[in-house]
């Protein structure tokens, strides 16, 4: 009796452990993309989160798309829902013309009247994503395929935000799922209705998100039928499933372990140079900073390529000027610090302001904060400035910074669309002190006046000019320690083909046009 | 009888014990500074678009009117409104909870199957090797960070043998169970899916172990101290001098009576891992309660930290009562 049990154990273990399943990654018609963070919501009109972004930007389209030049993401936008557009001399009315035969799931056509529903409905919701496209006044049906665009004031950045998230058109018949006035925003929380190359087919929270290649899409035909988006948080965990080809693209290994999997035959490790920066905000506001002598002297202590080297491993650029390279605009003359001891000293003594004591405030937002706030205080004792450091909770550090409840602080940023306003006016206008961009409170009129201008107007050669002008400026003025402009290192599997970076979708996938070998 | 109208009173203390326990979050997680509205928002969102959010998830209303506002929820089974997930907190929970229920299960399983055997046989053959060797193995259990086993178990079973499945409820390719009761391993089952029951057992393998491991040993060493404790009594001997059998004086009367520590462990540890064991969830994706309150508190979502707060009060309550009541059974002497 006691042996015929243990018979039947043994006989169940080996039955289950033969079952172990070999890598997935196999499967030519299925890419399973492994990333850090979960999803939220699904709704353009309400999120302002790029791991959202990711499953909704390929369910829906938009009006215009981003180029891809040469295998490469580009800034510049060309048609994609719109056809063709027109506009007025006065750069305030834009009309597009609407490309026919493109319809939703249950057969709406995609017309003016969806426009028009769409954006109203992302400025009456008017949350996050309603900033993004900010600038428009009135959407017009003119007729079927033509739709009417007014904007509040000349706006040069227009075209690239409406190849951003928020301006994707989603079907006006969302709302026979209204609840309580709500423009079905319960609904489109946890659902899509749009007319992009992929649908939802499965979201297990916490698990896995599936979208399905559409089959009657109205653009060119998705190669890969199916993307898993498998949420993994552990690094390591992400890693060895690359490897074992479980998955097909990680997007979360940390850098250190980078150089071990580039060993690794079957991996390709893609690095692109990316728009997201990290600086120093320095509250220009508290009496300590409000000499500029003072920031440039701090300015003059950083060991640029140090930080660069020691905390990225050498991933990264150190930024020159505010506009990072590769965004137009981007001024690779300007005058930029470097490590200068001397200089820094003697800036300090001019100032009078030797034996500075300063506190920095940083978050566990971004792992490469904790090294870079050591290497600033070592820095800065080398110039007789006594730096405390202060870690604190996310939320809190970001009151504190909407507050300017701080002297130093760590920030990172990357831009929503290809324009350098994303950059010169968010982060210099005294308009926007705080959260919304200009986080270390920094007030030039003159400044002020050159990037609204700049911003009002639609000639990009005047409109460079009008920046360049106030960089100068403001590198002078030294609001900011510019630290570094980082590389996105995508990891995936040598068999992914088509893969096209587009540092404006940043963690977003151009599913539709990556294929398997 | 007495039992029952002492379950009915503990029952009713339930009420003050949860009022507080929602009333104390509240403050607490309401003294953290930080703006959930401004989370939600995005990071460059402008003041306009911070308010409206704030306005339209009731923010902007004065505390006390917040609070008043959530207990009336919570009378009619209303959770509140996850401001993170724009949903129900409950329909988040019922999504969360029964991969951290299930995780728990099977690895209480474990724990118990394991840990009261080699607890007994460690008291029974004491200072034997046996003995000796089941403390190197309890001692290790302890003391073992949980983030370095569970790694290490990956590596080993998944990555260089390769006999095991990696992280997850389930393969990659594989999709979910219809909905039934959200463990995997019933819901499989009812959809008659050996192949997927299979996957999903093999796939809580070691996260379960991993979970279990430090309970384990708990519970192995408690045995065996209470056994060795109850086996040095008179009426032990008493039973001996009897003639009664060796196995039936150790299983029967030295075990039933030295099972109440056991079985207060067990119950607390039932407690502790239903509320998330954040980092095995953590290294082993696996999408539970411990990975859904970490995300919720760093994004100062508090409707979803108190109502999770709540059901992990609820259930400690819950279990507590079972362990008292389980008391008696084991113990006549314990009345109630």
């Amino acid at each position: 009796m006691k042996k015929k049990a243990m018979r039947l154990a043994v006989g169940i273990i080996l039955a289950v452990f033969a079952a172990a399943v070999p890598g997935f990654g196999a499967d030519k018609d299925t890419l399973v993309v492994g990333v850090s963070s979960d999803v939220h919501t699904l709704d353009p009109a309400v999120s302002s989160d790029n791991y959202d972004w990711r499953q909704i930007y390929p369910a829906y389209d938009r009006l215009v798309k981003y180029k891809v030049v040469n295998g490469e993401g580009s800034t510049e936008v060309e048609p994609m829902a719109a056809e063709s557009w027109t506009v007025s001399p006065d750069s305030l009315t834009w009309t597009f013309k609407i490309r026919k035969g493109i319809k939703f799931d249950d057969g709406t056509p995609l017309d003016a009247k969806a426009v028009k529903f769409s954006f109203d409905r992302v400025l009456k919701i008017g949350k996050g994503p309603a900033d993004n496209i900010g600038a428009v006044k009135a959407v017009d049906v003119v007729d079927d395929a033509t739709v009417k665009i007014t904007l509040k004031s000349a706006f040069g950045p227009f075209l690239q935000t409406l190849a951003t998230d928020a301006a994707s058109i989603v079907n006006p018949n969302v709302m026979k799922n209204e609840k309580a006035g709500d423009l079905a925003q319960a609904w489109l929380a946890q659902n899509m209705d749009g007319s992009g190359p992929y649908k939802m087919t499965d979201w297990s929270r916490g698990e896995r998100f599936v979208l399905t290649a559409k089959d009657n899409y109205w653009g060119p035909k998705p190669k890969v039928k199916k993307v898993i988006v498998r949420f993994m948080r552990e690094s390591s965990d992400q890693r060895m499933a690359l490897e074992s080809g479980d998955i097909d693209i990680a997007e979360g290994i940390l850098i250190d372990q980078i150089p071990a999997l580039e060993k690794n035959a079957n991996i390709v490790v893609g690095r692109y140079p990316s728009q997201l920066v990290e600086y120093v905000y320095l509250n220009c506001q508290v009496p300590k900073l409000q000499n500029k002598l003072v920031r440039q002297a701090l300015n003059a202590a950083v060991d640029y390529p140090g930080i660069i080297n020691h905390v990225l491993r050498g991933n990264g650029v150190q930024m020159l000027g505010p506009v990072p390279k590769g965004m137009w605009g981007h001024k690779a003359d300007v005058f930029q610090y470097k490590r200068d001891v001397a200089k820094a000293k003697e800036l300090l003594k001019q100032a009078g302001a030797e034996k500075l004591d300063l506190t920095l405030i940083y978050s566990e937002r971004r792992p490469s904060w904790e090294q870079i706030a050591t290497i600033l205080q070592s820095n800065f004792a080398d110039i007789g400035v006594n730096l405390k450091l202060e870690l604190m909770a996310n939320p809190t550090l970001r009151e504190k910074i909407d507050r300017g409840d701080f002297e130093l602080c760590l920030g990172a940023w990357s831009p929503d669309y290809a324009d350098p306003s994303m950059f010169m006016n968010f982060w210099f206008d005294s308009n926007n002190f705080g959260l919304p961009g200009n986080r270390s409170r920094y007030k030039n009129e003159q400044v002020d006046d050159l990037v609204r201008k700049a911003l009002a107007m639609s000639d990009v050669k005047q409109r460079v000019a009008l920046y360049n002008q106030a960089q100068d400026i403001i590198m002078q003025d030294a609001p900011y320690i510019f630290l570094y402009q980082t590389q996105t290192i995508v990891p995936m599997r040598k068999s992914v083909k088509g893969y096209v970076y587009n540092p404006m979708l940043e963690s977003m996938y151009n599913f539709e046009s990556i294929s398997k070998e | 009888m007495r039992i029952l109208s002492y379950i009915l009173k503990r029952l009713f203390y339930l009420i003050p014990v949860l009022l507080g326990v929602t009333l104390l979050v509240f403050v607490i997680s309401h003294a953290i500074p930080g703006d959930p509205a401004r989370m939600m928002a995005g990071q460059k969102a402008s003041r306009e678009a911070v308010d409206n959010l704030r306005r339209s998830m009731g923010l902007d209303r004065p505390l006390p009117e917040q609070y008043l506002k959530y207990v009336a929820g919570l009378v009619q089974g209303d959770l509140g409104f996850s401001i993170r997930n724009q949903r129900p907190v409950m329909e988040d929970i019922l999504d969360f909870f029964p991969a951290t229920l299930e995780l728990t299960l099977v690895s209480m399983i474990l724990c118990v199957s394991v840990g009261v055997p080699l607890g007994i046989i460690s008291a029974v053959r004491r200072n034997r090797p046996i003995d000796h060797v089941s403390r190197v193995f309890s001692v290790f259990g302890v003391s073992m960070p949980v983030f370095w086993l569970g790694l290490m178990l990956l590596l080993l079973f998944y990555r260089n043998l390769g006999w095991l499945p990696g992280s997850g409820r389930l393969d990659i390719g594989l999709d979910p169970p219809a909905h039934a009761t959200g463990l995997y391993l019933i819901d499989t089952l009812l959809a008659g899916s050996a192949d997927k029951f299979r996957n999903a057992l093999l796939h809580i393998l070691m996260p379960a172990f991993c979970l279990s491991y430090v309970y384990l040993a708990i519970i192995t060493r408690i045995v065996r101290s209470s056994m060795i404790s109850v086996m040095g009594l008179d009426f032990i001997t008493t039973a001996r001098a009897n003639g009664i059998a060796e196995t039936v004086i150790t299983l029967k009367h030295c075990l039933k009576n030295s099972l109440i520590p056991t079985v207060t462990i067990t119950g607390l540890s039932i407690g502790e891992l239903l509320g998330g064991a954040i980092l095995t969830e953590t290294i082993f994706n696996w999408p539970g309660m411990g990975k859904y309150v970490v995300d919720s508190v760093n994004f100062l979502d508090f409707p979803a930290i108190m109502g999770f707060t709540l059901v992990v009060s609820f259930v400690y309550v819950m279990i507590n009562l079972a362990v008292d009541v389980v008391y008696a059974f084991l113990d006549p002497q314990i009345r109630y």
